[in-house]
């Protein structure tokens, strides 16, 4: 006992002076890049002010005070990541704090897009929770927390920070999708996701603790050099298959999909365009970086795998979307879809494949944001109207909002001139030119009948007479409005100049050690 | 290196009794005798850890999963209040087939991993050379691991702010203080 505390004793003394002579029994403490830090820092901060913040501000100002400080920490940490945007213009990318937190242009890009859809989160979930009255003044702080996870999953280095990465957004998005937590529906589904996410995070776990045993490290970089020297172990392989069916989960590839819809159609909607774009981002980023990168040696392993999951999803996402009547649950089955598509930049494992998967996330945050803001406005008062027979005739009742989310369904469709389009275009041109047409030719069939169940709700909203009464639908309030209309720059812009993007991603590479 | 028998009897020895705990708190029809024996099952692996002079991973195991986790399933088991004619029937069809089939996978990896590398990882052979266990843990911890055992507060946070958003009722301001009244009336 006496030992340990000695040891505690000596480690925190020697924590505190960083640089300590490397004396036997002495810890040097590694070197804290703290630029590389500050993104991730900034947001957990902010998240301790908001919870602070209770015993300072009067009661009338805290919800304000909350969602002030929300978009403040959002703003700092952005800027922190320009900053070290700027660093890596400069100089080379590597690695901060003893190799376990890789500083690239993959990570800065994918914080900024984290960044981002927290951003979106905010403006788009406050005031719609606000309507519900639902509102918590804990949701900015869970929010800056979960970006913090999802922005670690892009820039984690090693298997055991991606797991916390996991954990933390997981966490955070368990208790989202339980935000309505007095309506049986959001409860059922809230722990459907919870014990699911629990076991595929077991999974997860598993395959690092076999990753360790046979590479004997859990750094990506270790790995990698590992797998470089030769023969792959079929533990290993096991290994690979394991943290697969973790990451799968995630991102909702089938068989690991089965909480998409209920969780969708169970969580509110306000909050729906969060859980979908974020953990799918954050799943795809940690893909692109465990397996495009530290895996990369064993691809012949993998890519059978993952090409198969990339068909299986395609094939359930669409197949089943086609006899949805619930528009929750349509936009659930085709986000399974969506988790195929990008399965495909995954099994291409290019540097091209990377950036347009990249670009097939930040196109895919906008519109499903977009169509969930529609859909969360449309369906009312505790999501009571969320039928697809619930749209008819809304072009002659809200003209504006059934333009809108035309131009969303047309994006998720993948028709020009929306983002959609080109983010499918550039992810399958790199596909066709790393040698995977046929998976190509499945994706293409898969959104030509896509296609179908899209436009059939487009059709719904402009052809059809309104059911019954008047449903009446809220008009959207400025602050969803404005939501909206980013939502439909970014998909607008990005599919009529592209280039805008592309060129920015052209920098956003991944550091790959197997390549 | 070769095992010598003292060793080998006591190893079997409290192998005997993890592995019959073990069962027991999957067999025992009593919940409180589950928790119980789980303590027992989790005490037996600290007693291997120092066996396998791995001093600071006992005291953690002993601290935290038997003292903290066991007691915290006992509160809870005593919140619910323990019911003689509880319904035993099994809701989750399919349950034991499903768990006998992730305890082959588990063994498999174990076996598998243990017949790959004998001694297994770098940590293993340090301290099978003598090195002080306690040094090579605070070593990795505050070193390589420093930066994740940080993160660590993270999840913890949101798991508080878990509990607060989804337990704790937000009573408007009014009412509170008309309950203030009722207790001085």
């Amino acid at each position: 006992m006496i030992r340990i505390i000695n040891t505690l004793q000596v480690a925190s003394a020697s924590l505190v002076a960083a640089a300590t002579p490397s004396a036997e029994g002495v810890i040097r403490a590694p070197e804290i890049d703290y630029v590389a830090i500050a993104p991730e820092a900034i947001l957990v901060l902010g998240a301790l002010a908001i919870l602070l913040k209770k015993g300072f501000v009067p009661r009338r100002y805290r919800m304000m005070a909350s969602v002030a400080t929300g978009i403040l920490a959002i703003c700092a940490s952005l800027i922190a990541t320009g900053i070290l945007w700027q660093r890596l213009a400069d100089g080379a990318a590597g690695t901060a704090v003893s190799g376990i937190l890789a500083v690239d242009g993959f990570a800065v890009f994918s914080k900024v897009l984290f960044l981002g859809i927290a951003a979106f989160a905010i403006l788009l979930g406050v005031p719609g929770l606000r309507r519900e009255r639902i509102m918590r003044e804990e949701y900015p702080a869970l929010v800056v927390l979960a970006a913090a996870g999802m922005m670690l999953m892009a820039a984690s280095s090693d298997l055991i920070l991606t797991f916390l990465a996991l954990e933390l957004f997981s966490l955070a998005f368990y208790v989202l999708a339980a935000f309505a937590r007095d309506l049986p529906r959001p409860q059922e589904s809230a722990l459907k996701y919870f014990l699911l996410g629990a076991f595929a995070s077991a999974f997860f776990l598993y395959g690092v603790a076999l990753a360790y045993g046979t590479a004997g490290s859990t750094n990506l970089t270790s790995i990698a050099d590992f797998l470089g020297r030769g023969s792959i172990p079929w533990i290993f392989v096991a290994s690979m298959a394991l943290i697969l069916v973790g990451l799968g989960f995630k991102v909702g590839a089938v068989p690991f999909h089965m909480w998409v819809p209920d969780v969708y159609q169970g969580a509110p909607s306000q909050v729906v365009g969060f859980l979908a774009s974020g953990a799918k981002a954050a799943g795809v980023v940690a893909l692109l970086r465990i397996y495009v990168s530290a895996f990369h040696a064993a691809r012949p392993s993998w890519l059978p795998v993952i090409a198969g999951l990339s068909i299986a999803t395609m094939a359930v996402g669409v197949v089943v979307a086609l006899v949805q009547s619930d528009i929750k649950r349509l936009l659930g089955y085709s986000s399974i879809a969506h988790a195929g598509y990008l399965l495909i930049g995954v099994a291409a494992a290019t540097p091209a494949a990377t950036s347009a998967s990249l670009f097939y996330l930040v196109s895919y945050a906008a519109m499903i944001f977009g169509a969930f803001a529609i859909v969360s406005v449309v369906s009312g008062k505790g999501d009571g109207f969320t039928r697809i027979d619930d749209f008819a005739g809304l072009a002659r009742r809200r003209p504006m909002l059934a333009a809108a989310f035309t131009v969303f369904l047309l994006g998720l469709a993948g028709i020009p001139p929306t983002a959609g389009f080109i983010a499918k275009f550039v992810l399958f041109q790199a596909a066709v030119e790393s040698g995977l047409w046929w998976l190509v030719l499945c994706g293409a069939v898969a959104s030509v009948i896509a296609a179908y169940f899209y436009l059939r709700v487009i059709i719904v909203m402009f052809v059809r007479e309104p059911e019954g009464e008047d449903l009446d639908s809220d008009e959207p309030d400025p602050i969803t409005s404005l939501g909206m209309g980013l939502a439909i720059g970014i998909t607008l812009v990005l599919g009529i100049i592209p280039q805008a993007l592309m060129s920015v991603l052209a920098g956003a590479d991944l550091v790959m050690p197997g390549l | 290196m070769k095992t010598s028998w003292p060793d080998i009897l006591f190893f079997a020895i409290v192998c005997g009794i993890a592995l019959g705990a073990a069962l027991r708190v999957v067999l025992s029809k009593n919940a409180v005798h589950s928790a119980l024996m789980l303590a027992l099952t989790l005490f037996s692996v600290a007693v291997i850890f120092i066996a396998q002079s791995a001093p600071f991973l006992a005291a953690v195991q002993m601290i935290v999963y038997a003292g903290a986790v066991v007691v915290l399933f006992l509160f809870v088991i005593m919140l619910l209040g323990v019911d003689k004619n509880e319904d035993l029937r099994e809701t989750l069809r399919g349950q034991r087939p499903a768990a006998l089939g992730l305890a082959l996978l588990f063994a498999v990896g174990t076996v598998g991993v243990i017949r790959l590398y004998g001694s297994g990882a770098p940590q293993a052979e340090a301290i099978a050379l003598g090195a002080d266990n306690v040094q090579l843990i605070a070593d990795a911890l505050f070193t390589t691991y420093l930066y994740a055992f940080e993160i660590t507060a993270a999840p913890l946070l949101v798991a508080a702010i878990a509990a607060v958003v989804l337990a704790k009722r937000e009573r408007p301001a009014k009412s509170l203080s008309e309950s203030r009244e009722d207790g001085s009336a």
